[in-house]
């Protein structure tokens, strides 16, 4: 199946959050209008959170549903170890956020397709951000 | 209330928040169409107890509903379980689910 888009978990968020712009990509989604990409290493970042509750499982359980969610494979661990091992000798930290972030841009580069986020400031202090857009942009751009 | 700056003088605040909170005051200001400061004068007036009415918007309440609970016995109960229990639900309740758990 091809992808559309690959999301990140700031997406969810703010769809959890009831963001119209969020809700309008997402549900074309659950509509079956487009296939919306997202990397398992998101789902971290959304189940790890301290306000998760009972509610928050069932209602992201049930949107995976509709998300095309993409493991970290073999290939995909090595890329972004290789790109790690590039800041290694910079001021520059590594967050979880960013191993997420790095296997966002690994998939869409795979999927040849964009990124959309709420946050592509995040993806440009990367030194990545070829094919970042925010989600009203590609509102604008795709539906 | 917020104020219009057009007639007081101001002062440029910078802030590292959370990341959560930030997306979703961005998210609750875009439904609302209020301006992220508008929201930050409203939240620091009622900090100050300026005012004591809370702010309009309510942008500030976590109490958001969630009235797809409601409507089915299964999953109310479902949702008073501890985080992890199994579940589950048919195609059209998880498409019902997905659109509406966080109306």
């Amino acid at each position: 199946m091809t992808i559309d888009v690959i999301i990140d978990s700031s997406i969810l968020r703010s769809y959890k959050s009831g963001n119209p712009y969020s809700q309008k990509l997402i549900h074309s989604c659950i509509d079956e209008e487009i296939n919306i990409g997202i990397s398992s290493l998101s789902l971290i970042n959304i189940w790890k959170n301290e306000g998760f509750d009972r509610k928050s499982e069932i209602g992201f359980t049930s949107l995976l549903d509709f998300l095309t969610v993409q493991d970290l494979s073999t290939r995909d661990a090595m890329e972004i170890g290789t790109y790690i091992r590039s800041y290694n000798q910079t001021a520059i930290t590594i967050s979880n956020r960013d191993i997420e972030i790095l296997h966002t841009i690994v998939l869409s580069i795979s999927s040849k397709c964009d990124v959309v986020t709420e946050n592509p400031l995040h993806y440009t202090d990367l030194g990545y951000e070829y094919h970042v857009i925010d989600i009203q942009s590609y509102l604008n751009k795709a539906i | 209330m917020p104020r219009n700056t057009s007639d007081v003088s101001t002062r440029q605040l910078f802030a590292k928040i959370d990341e959560d909170i930030y997306i979703e005051v961005k998210a609750k200001s875009a439904l609302q169409r209020m301006t992220m400061r508008e929201i930050l004068e409203a939240a620091l007036t009622q900090y100050l107890s300026m005012n004591p009415e809370k702010p309009s918007s309510s942008i500030l309440s976590e109490n958001d509903t969630y009235s797809v609970w409601d409507q089915d016995d299964y999953l109310k109960i479902q949702a008073n379980q501890p985080v992890g229990a199994p579940i589950q639900l048919s195609e059209t309740e998880s498409k019902l689910i997905a659109k509406k758990a966080f109306i």
